[in-house]
């Protein structure tokens, strides 16, 4: 602190907007007060030298009566001897004696000085003289007295000479001194009104300095505020100056400033990111209409499949081969039910006759090693369920749990009511499945990665088994389980038991009410159809 | 920076204002009048005392008189300078006796008092030293000028100089102030043995002054229209005298029959012999006079003892000398004025 005086100057007028102001005003008003003082002083001393005029004229003036009223004592005193006048000459010598004592009796060459100290020197005489005289006229020496008178009559006249041209110069040069003190005072006035006049200018300029640096801190803000103001925000922080108030001000405009373009860059991020994803829905969902426009053309094609299906069982039916008129009517069946199921509402009837013509096609394809055994509880018959849902197992069964053994393939389907509920299980003597994968495909995590290239017709047992929540509106529907590699599969799925025509809304009643008759037609209604 | 600046500046103004303030204080004249401080201050103090005071003559001896003073710490002050109305010369030798001073110097004046007052002074301890004209019947303690005998020795060599063989008379005008008749009587004797020619005549006359007017115009006037012989030369024993006579006779056209022998110099009288109407003058050098005249009363106030006639050598100055004189005169009297001008 001690080091540079100057930042000590700069802290002491960097505090405050007031004591910052006070001090140019103080400055201001300090020269000002000055410059008053000097002038009152100087028109004091020019007053006081003007009152000198009649000061020094009036001791002369004293001299003179003085020496007036001892000459007159002397004569007096003289001529009839009165006692009264010696008294008197004896009281105006003392004061006389006083006033002679003050004039300096040096030899100079000072015109005023030069005839007071005549006027002293003569005084003296006259004195001496004076009280000689008295002295002869109490010795009764007439002639002397005479004589002594005579002289001092003289000197008298001279002294009055003496005092008039004292008066006549101290006069004349008081009068110059007071044609000089009104020129001067004359001067004095035109000098301290330039005075004036300047150091008002000059402090006029210093504190339109001074108030410059005060507002030019806040002009900078100001100009700073109105780019904000037109919504730039990159402008360049102002630091502050001082540490006044408007250094202060600053400072809050400055995290101002940086906290605004903080939350705009955060509102930005935010922004962005909402978009990135809706640009991914957006993806998504041009991707499902692709595929849904993909399908459509896929549907195109069973139509021409089924018109050719039917001229080839038309034909086989001519030609009265019967296996191809079967295998013909199964597939023709087969895909009719998928084009026409697909995605909507069947019941266990169909999906059995669904089953029933895959396996068809199958043995026809794999020379009857498949057998399939059902056992069925005839009253589930007519209960809804959702399409496509049993053959994707069974056809999982074929592929991934029959697929490469060298023994018989079984699958036994059961279809039955447990608890009230309908279970439909579909067992293989297939391989099996792992005790992880088989833990996968029970949580859902089991995907088509894990799965590998191997995806079949498309739809997989975890394709089922969500389709059967989403269905039925319960998670526990379907469980897979294996006892270990070579001892097969058995997928078990267990829905509320709903009649077909009704929504399978709920658990308990609907299980009541989707209690099948005994007399209840098992035959697959598709088949009749066909 | 520009803070520095900015109180740099003020700093800058408030110095500049301060210098501003501090420099006009003292340039306006405060004092009206000079201070003591500006006069000096002495041992002595010496009075001198002239009849005539306003001739640039007896300037030149009290200028003389003032410098030498100052070297010895003696103040001469010309007494009842400064009083309303001037003394007489005899006021004035009283004044000094009664001012106490330490020493009088005095050109007297033709006044029978005036050897008294001397003699007063004298008998007061105050030593008297005469100028110019001496008082030989005084207590004076010291005479220093040129005696009237070697004057008209002087003027009579000068007389010889400028007659020639149709010079018949010269008249001769004492001023009555300076020549007394013992004076006149000396100055004659002096005269006539120096110009030992039966055909030059000699007109003496005593010009009367009264109360400053002298009576020389008249008195010339008369010699040189009047009814008697005109004069072929004119010697003129004074300042005043020799201004009147020169003035009259140009104005009158008679300079190619009259010559002029003047006394002392003044500017008028320098303009007359350069002009020709003045044939010379005759002055003793008077600030020499007035040097010595302190010398020996400061030579007495140490010694109690000082010879008894100084003489102080006397200078003829004509139209050969006149430029020369000039040239010194005005560089001299240039600083007599205005030392003159100051009282």
């Amino acid at each position: 602190m001690g080091k540079n005086p100057w930042k000590s100057v700069k802290r002491l007028f960097g505090q405050s907007l007031r004591t910052r102001l006070i001090i140019p005003v103080m400055l201001t008003m300090a020269v000002s007060l000055g410059i008053n003082l000097l002038l009152f002083a100087r028109i004091n001393t020019t007053v006081e030298n003007m009152d000198q005029v009649y000061v020094t004229n009036i001791q002369l003036g004293e001299l003179e009566d003085l020496l007036t009223e001892m000459e007159s004592s002397v004569y007096q005193y003289l001529n009839i001897q009165s006692p009264t006048a010696l008294e008197t000459f004896s009281q105006s010598r003392i004061r006389f004696e006083a006033l002679i004592g003050e004039i300096n009796e040096t030899i100079t060459d000072h015109p005023a000085r030069r005839l007071e100290r005549n006027i002293r020197s003569l005084a003296i005489s006259w004195l001496e003289l004076a009280d000689q005289a008295i002295a002869a006229k109490q010795a009764y020496q007439v002639a002397s007295y005479k004589a002594y008178f005579e002289e001092i009559q003289d000197i008298y006249g001279y002294l009055l000479d003496h005092i008039n041209g004292l008066d006549t110069l101290r006069f004349k040069t008081n009068s110059e001194n007071y044609s000089v003190l009104y020129q001067y005072l004359r001067y004095l006035e035109i000098f301290m009104t330039v005075v004036l006049i300047v150091v008002t200018g000059c402090l006029t300029l210093l504190l339109y300095a001074i108030m410059g640096s005060f507002t030019r801190p806040l002009e900078t803000l100001a100009r700073k505020a109105k780019e904000v103001e037109k919504g730039n925000f990159g402008i360049d922080l102002e630091a502050p100056r001082t540490q006044d108030e408007v250094g202060t001000v600053t400072v809050a405009f400055n995290q101002m400033i940086v906290s605004i373009n903080d939350y705009i860059r955060r509102t930005r991020e935010s922004l962005e990111l909402q978009m990135r994803m809706k640009e991914r829905e957006l993806t998504m969902e041009s991707l499902l209409r692709d595929a849904q426009l993909k399908y459509y053309q896929a549907q195109i094609n069973p139509h021409f499949l089924f018109n050719t299906l039917n001229a080839g069982l038309q034909l086989a039916m001519m030609e009265d081969a019967e296996q191809t008129y079967a295998f013909i009517e199964n597939m023709a069946f087969f895909f009719r039910y998928r084009l026409r199921k697909n995605g909507a509402s069947a019941t266990l009837q169909e999906e059995i006759g669904l089953i029933d013509s895959y396996m068809y096609i199958m043995n026809v394809r794999y020379s009857n090693e498949i057998r399939l055994d059902k056992e069925l509880d005839s009253r589930l018959l007519e209960i809804s369920f959702p399409s496509m849902v049993l053959q994707p197992v069974v056809e999982n069964a074929l592929r991934h749990g029959l697929g490469g053994v060298e023994w018989e393939k079984r699958i036994w389907f059961f279809a039955g009511q447990e608890n009230g509920e309908a279970v439909i299980r579909i067992r293989d003597n297939g391989v099996g499945i792992p005790a992880d994968i088989l833990e996968k495909v029970n949580a859902g995590s089991f995907t088509q990665e894990d799965r590998g290239q191997d995806s079949g017709n498309g739809v997989g047992l975890v394709n089922v088994r969500e389709r059967l929540r989403l269905y039925f509106d319960r998670a526990d529907v379907m469980q897979v389980e294996s006892e270990g590699p070579g001892k097969g599969t058995v997928v078990t799925i267990r829905v509320p038991i709903v009649r077909a025509g009704a929504e399978p809304d709920g658990e308990s009643d609907t299980a009541q009410e989707a209690e099948p008759g005994p007399d209840h037609d098992p035959g697959p209604a598709g088949r009749e159809h066909v | 920076m520009r803070k520095q600046r900015r109180w740099a500046a003020a700093g800058i103004f408030t110095a500049a204002a301060a210098g501003i303030l501090v420099a006009g204080y003292f340039m306006i004249p405060g004092k009206s009048s000079p201070g003591d401080e500006e006069y000096g201050t002495y041992q002595y103090h010496i009075a001198i005392i002239s009849e005539e005071t306003d001739t640039s003559f007896w300037k030149d001896v009290y200028e003389g008189a003032v410098a030498a003073g100052k070297e010895y710490g003696a103040y001469v002050e010309q007494t009842g300078d400064g009083l309303v109305n001037p003394p007489s010369i005899e006021d004035a030798i009283n004044i000094a006796i009664y001012e106490n001073v330490d020493g009088i110097l005095l050109r007297p004046a033709n006044d029978e008092a005036i050897a008294s007052l001397i003699d007063k002074a004298c008998s007061r301890g105050i030593p008297v030293i005469t100028m110019q004209k001496d008082v030989p019947d005084s207590r004076r303690q010291g005479f220093v000028g040129i005696n009237d005998y070697f004057l008209g020795q002087e003027y009579g060599r000068q007389i010889l100089k400028q007659a020639d063989e149709d010079t018949r008379l010269a008249a001769v005008l004492f001023p009555g102030v300076s020549f007394n008749e013992p004076s006149r009587n000396w100055f004659r004797l002096g005269l006539s043995s120096t110009v030992q020619r039966d055909e030059i005549r000699f007109d003496f006359r005593v010009i009367q002054d009264d109360k400053g007017l002298n009576n020389a115009e008249d008195v010339i006037h008369d010699m040189v229209v009047g009814e008697g012989t005109q004069p072929d030369m004119i010697v003129c024993l004074d300042e005043v005298i020799t201004q009147s006579a020169y003035q009259l006779i140009r104005d009158l056209g008679l300079s190619d029959q009259i010559r002029i022998i003047g006394s002392y110099v003044s500017d008028e009288i320098l303009n007359g012999i350069e002009q020709g109407y003045i044939d010379s003058t005759i002055t003793v050098d008077p600030e020499a006079m007035g040097r010595m005249s302190v010398e020996a009363l400061m030579t007495y106030k140490t010694y109690h003892m000082v010879s008894y006639y100084t003489e102080v050598d006397t200078r003829l100055i004509d139209d050969t000398s006149v430029a020369a004189y000039r040239a010194e005169y005005r560089k001299g009297n240039g600083d007599g004025e205005e030392s003159m001008e100051e009282r």
